[in-house]
């Protein structure tokens, strides 16, 4: 096929050689400058033919690049080709001009390398090109977001090389949420808000197009959903069919980011979050609400101060969530005066120890159910003290990880279409998974 | 550390520090790399031994500067390419694919005997390799050995294994293995194209590259399906790929139907129709080349289907008109092709283009353009008068070359189409005068002698050129004195005085040409003045 490349500058000079086949010697550089570039009358045609041997130009701002070979070539792929290539060299440095070939010099050769593997072109997609080139053009900054913002106007689709091929056909998801409350001691919420995230592993084969639908407020309005009761399911893995129920409450989202695969322009027509997944883990979306959260634990506390030298606390913790769910890793955190010199603890669930260095009584429950209660009380013995000021408490902090989302938050449906190869939707194994924590999970006290 | 020296660059790479400090070396390496590609003929042993060194270095990028640069070198002979097959050999063996494949390169891209004879053992090796890119560089090292020693064709190891991997998962790795063999068994005519490995392709066509695509569409014309019914199916299959993104696909899938439905006639319209869009999707893409080529093929190969490349464009010529930047002989052929897709609803359209084309700055075009206006006065003898109205604008122009090929192209009518377009003649006193260039100049004498003109005006031109005639061109003399005849035989007496200067003046010139026809010319008057008559007028 082609049998070498070269590129050359206005004046001539050759800033690139690459020769593939045997056939083509040195003079064909000196041919082509002679008879084209220094020719005096204008250029006849894009294709020249100099003793057997065809050499096909083009012409970009003042860079030649010319193909040559002697064998019988399609004229229109080898234009396709090399018009490829200049778009392959703009995506990793800008505009293809002498300073920036001179500059980049051993990227060019290796991205030769790489897509004209003996005079054959092999894969000219820039994304599939990175894993395999180790340099970075130099003046790519600012021509990374201007590439990244062509891709979604033109719907080209860099973060998925294509043939992809597994087995069986399964994707994950993973509804992470973090849940934060500040709760004034009468009880009073006086600021809860929940950062959702939503992670998906996805092995799929081909270039499958996925909906994902939500329970979100402006989606079920819009649709005329009711809201209705509640209904999650078990904790861990679970397998999600394509349920769909018009009696499950709806959430109103404050703010979503997506990732870059997903259409924009259909979100905000439709409000339907539609994209081809990249291969393997990433972070589909993220959003934020403050309204409708289900706050998994409330904590009761009270506290009595028995002279100057003790204290008395007693703590409920009570689970606000369906009982056939289990919180895990719950821990309270109750501050203890500065001035502590020892503490009693008593509690029926867990374990509590008093952590001197921490000044804290830190309360560990491995497992709690749902509609709980549990309860610690503690004598906090003081030193007396010429102190007096007054200690201010701070609050008693939660740490727990439950498998619902907080936020009300429901997968309902994710469809896979990959209309090119012979899976549909319903051989796509998918599995969803909740999992709620806690951020800063404060009550004052 | 602009301008660096051989030396300095030699000192640097023969330092002990250099492999450690990473971007130091690339740079160096990066300018080696400089003086390779430069016009100047450089002699690189000196860089060798340093180069060879660095080949063993575990950053990517400067092993592959290096294997580069060896392969750039490889006409020195040197005790040194020993310590770089060992390297090389020992990479083969890497856990990085990379690495795998960029050292079997290296080592096929070598002429010198210590590499070739481990470079079977290690293809050989490497086509079984887990990795698809590294079966892809091995695949592809076939060919390089191949061009070296052509009995690899004959091989029937490789040749084999090559057959197998036709049926890798890999994409790429297919693809490269049908061009190998096509390229190695050249002598057999090529890869084998059973209906099975047909359907096979077929099927698989959609995961390839465009690149890939391409090739196997071409390697597919090559089939010649037995029955009707799996034409059809080959063609049912394959039509998505009539209206595709890539061009060349497109192109060679056309072909590709166009070789099927040979006996089957009656299809060929609805391929065309089909193709309509890509085709009208080439002229708007940016590429001229493309479009070029594009046109070129349509011109050659279907010279007899014109009909059916009118109807594809009859609605969508506009798409052909030319943009103002387009190169020069791009708008020539978009102009030949113009011309053919003229009709009647579109013929003042098109007009007007071909009139703006004719005052292009670029003579060649604007002669072009003329060229097939004059076509259209041949075709289309019903609309004289808007050509005409588009030969006088165009005399009128002031671009001089634009008058100059106007009139030569007018020239070449027959006198009988001239005689339609006499109103021309007005303007060709003042032409005359105006003009610089020889063919011009002849041009207007040759129409001056044609028309029958005032007579005063005439007069006047030609006793102009009588005064100048020591100046004028030899082409000019000989076209005065063809004008001269002609206008004598015309009008007699008034020309007779003029006829006689000019005779006069031509036997006495220093060109023997022009002397001999003056004499000739005269004795033909002299002798049979009716027969002069004839052949003047």
């Amino acid at each position: 096929m082609i049998g070498g490349l070269f590129i050359y500058n206005h004046k001539g000079e050759v800033l690139i050689s690459r020769v593939y086949r045997d056939d083509i010697g040195r003079n064909a550089v000196d041919a082509f400058r002679v008879n084209v570039i220094h020719a005096r009358q204008q250029v006849r045609s894009p294709v020249t033919n100099i003793a057997r041997t065809s050499f096909f130009h083009i012409k970009r701002s003042n860079i030649w690049l010319a193909a040559v070979t002697k064998q019988n070539v399609n004229a229109a792929m080898v234009f396709e080709f090399l018009h490829k290539m200049t778009d392959v060299m703009a995506a990793y440095f800008g505009k293809v001009t002498e300073e920036n070939i001179k500059n980049n010099f051993v990227l060019i050769y290796e991205i030769l390398d790489e897509i004209l593997d003996f005079g054959y072109p092999q894969n000219t997609d820039t994304g599939i090109l990175k894993t395999f080139i180790t340099q970075q053009g130099v003046k790519s900054q600012s021509k990374e977001e201007t590439s990244q913002i062509t891709s979604q106007v033109t719907g080209q689709i860099g973060w998925r090389r294509e043939g992809i091929k597994y087995r069986r056909n399964e994707l994950f998801l993973d509804v992470l949420e973090s849940v934060n409350l500040l709760m004034s001691p009468q009880g009073q919420v006086l600021s809860a808000h929940v950062a959702g995230r939503i992670v998906m592993k996805s092995y799929l084969s081909g270039m499958p197009e996925c909906k994902f639908g939500i329970n979100d407020k402006v989606l079920m309005e819009s649709k005329g959903g009711k809201s209705g009761q509640d209904d999650t399911r078990g904790g861990g893995y679970v397998k999600n069919t394509s349920g769909s129920s018009s009696t499950k409450t709806s959430i109103a989202i404050d703010d979503c980011q997506f990732h870059q695969c997903v259409k924009l322009s259909k979100f905000e027509t439709e409000h339907s979050i539609s994209f081809i997944p990249p291969d393997g883990e990433f972070e589909l979306m993220r959003y934020r609400t403050t309204k409708d959260i289900s706050l998994p634990f409330r904590t009761i506390p009270l506290v009595r101060e028995v002279g100057r030298q003790k204290m008395e606390v007693k703590v409920v913790v009570k689970s606000n969530f369906k009982p056939s769910l289990l919180a895990q890793k719950v821990e309270v955190r109750i501050p203890t005066p500065l001035n502590t010199s020892g503490v009693q603890v008593i509690c029926m669930k867990g374990k509590a120890k008093y952590k001197a260095s921490e000044n804290a009584i830190v309360w560990k429950i491995k497992r709690m159910g749902g509609m709980k209660e549990c309860q610690l009380s503690a004598e906090i013995e003081l030193l007396n003290t010429n102190d007096k000021r007054k200690w201010t408490r701070p609050p008693i902090s939660m740490n727990f990880e439950v498998p619902f989302a907080p936020s009300g938050f429901k997968v309902r449906y994710l469809k896979v279409f990959e209309p090119k190869l012979n899976y549909s939707d319903h051989d796509v194994i998918k599995w969803v998974r909740y999992i709620g924590r806690s951020g800063l999970y404060e009550t004052r006290c | 550390m602009e301008n660096l020296s051989i030396d300095y660059i030699l000192r640097e790479l023969s330092s002990m520090k250099i492999a450690t400090d990473v971007p130091r070396c690339r740079h160096c390496l990066s300018k080696v790399l400089q003086l390779c590609s430069s016009i100047v003929a450089q002699d690189l042993s000196p860089f060798l031994p340093p180069v060879v060194n660095l080949m063993a270095h575990s950053d990517l990028l400067i092993k592959k500067s290096a294997c580069l640069i060896l392969t750039k070198v490889s006409e020195c002979k040197s005790e040194l390419f020993l310590l770089a097959v060992n390297t090389l050999l020992k990479d083969i063996e890497d856990s990085n694919p990379t690495v795998r494949a960029l050292s079997l390169h290296t080592l096929c891209a070598m002429k010198h005997a210590t590499f070739v004879e481990h470079r079977y053992s290690s293809v050989v090796k490497l086509l079984s390799d887990p990795s698809a890119y590294v079966r892809r560089a091995a695949v592809m090292s076939v060919v390089t050995m191949y061009h070296d020693e052509k009995s690899v064709s004959k091989d029937a190891v490789v040749v084999n294994r090559l057959y197998e991997l036709v049926r890798d998962d890999d994409p790429l790795v297919v693809v490269n293995c049908l061009t190998v063999l096509e390229e190695i068994l050249e002598s057999e005519g090529g890869v084998v194209l059973s209906r099975k490995m047909v359907g096979y392709l077929v099927k698989r066509l959609e995961s390839f590259t465009t690149w890939g695509k391409a090739y196997v569409m071409k390697l597919l014309q090559k089939y010649k399906p037995k029955s009707e019914e799996e034409i059809l199916d080959l063609m049912n299959v394959l039509d998505p790929f009539l209206d595709n993104n890539c061009a060349t696909i497109s192109l060679y899938t056309l072909q590709f139907f166009l070789l099927l439905i040979k006996d089957l006639p009656d299809f060929k319209d609805d391929v065309f129709l089909r193709c309509q869009k890509m085709f009208l999707g080439v002229f708007t893409c940016g590429n001229s080349e493309l479009i070029s080529c594009f046109l070129d093929y349509l011109q050659k190969e279907h010279k007899p289907d014109k009909n059916a490349i009118q109807k594809l464009f009859a609605d969508h010529y506009k798409v052909v008109f030319c943009k103002q930047k387009e190169p020069g002989y791009l708008k020539i052929q978009k102009l030949k092709l113009l011309v053919e897709l003229i009709e009647e609803e579109n013929f003042t359209a098109i007009l007007e283009e071909l009139i703006l084309y004719s005052s292009d700055r670029d003579p060649q075009v604007s002669i072009c353009s003329i060229g097939c206006l004059k076509r259209l006065v041949l075709e289309w003898p019903g609309v004289s008068t808007q050509l005409l109205k588009a030969f006088h604008k165009l005399l009128r122009s002031e671009r001089n070359h634009v008058v100059s090929n106007t009139l030569q192209v007018l020239v070449t009518f027959s006198p009988e189409t001239l005689k339609n377009l006499s109103e021309v003649s007005t303007q060709l006193c003042l032409i005359a005068q105006k003009m610089s260039d020889a063919e011009a100049v002849v041009a207007v004498l040759y129409l001056i002698g044609q028309f029958e003109l005032d007579n005063a005006d005439s007069l006047d031109v030609i006793e102009e050129f009588i005064n100048k005639f020591s100046e004028l061109d030899v082409k000019v003399k000989t076209q005065l004195l063809m004008t001269s005849f002609a206008l004598f035989c015309k009008q007699p007496a008034m020309f007779q005085p003029i006829l006689a200067e000019v005779i006069d003046l031509c036997m006495h010139d220093d060109d023997c040409d022009l002397v001999y026809q003056a004499k000739c010319y005269f004795s033909v008057l002299h002798t049979d003045a009716q027969t002069a008559m004839k052949i003047f007028c």
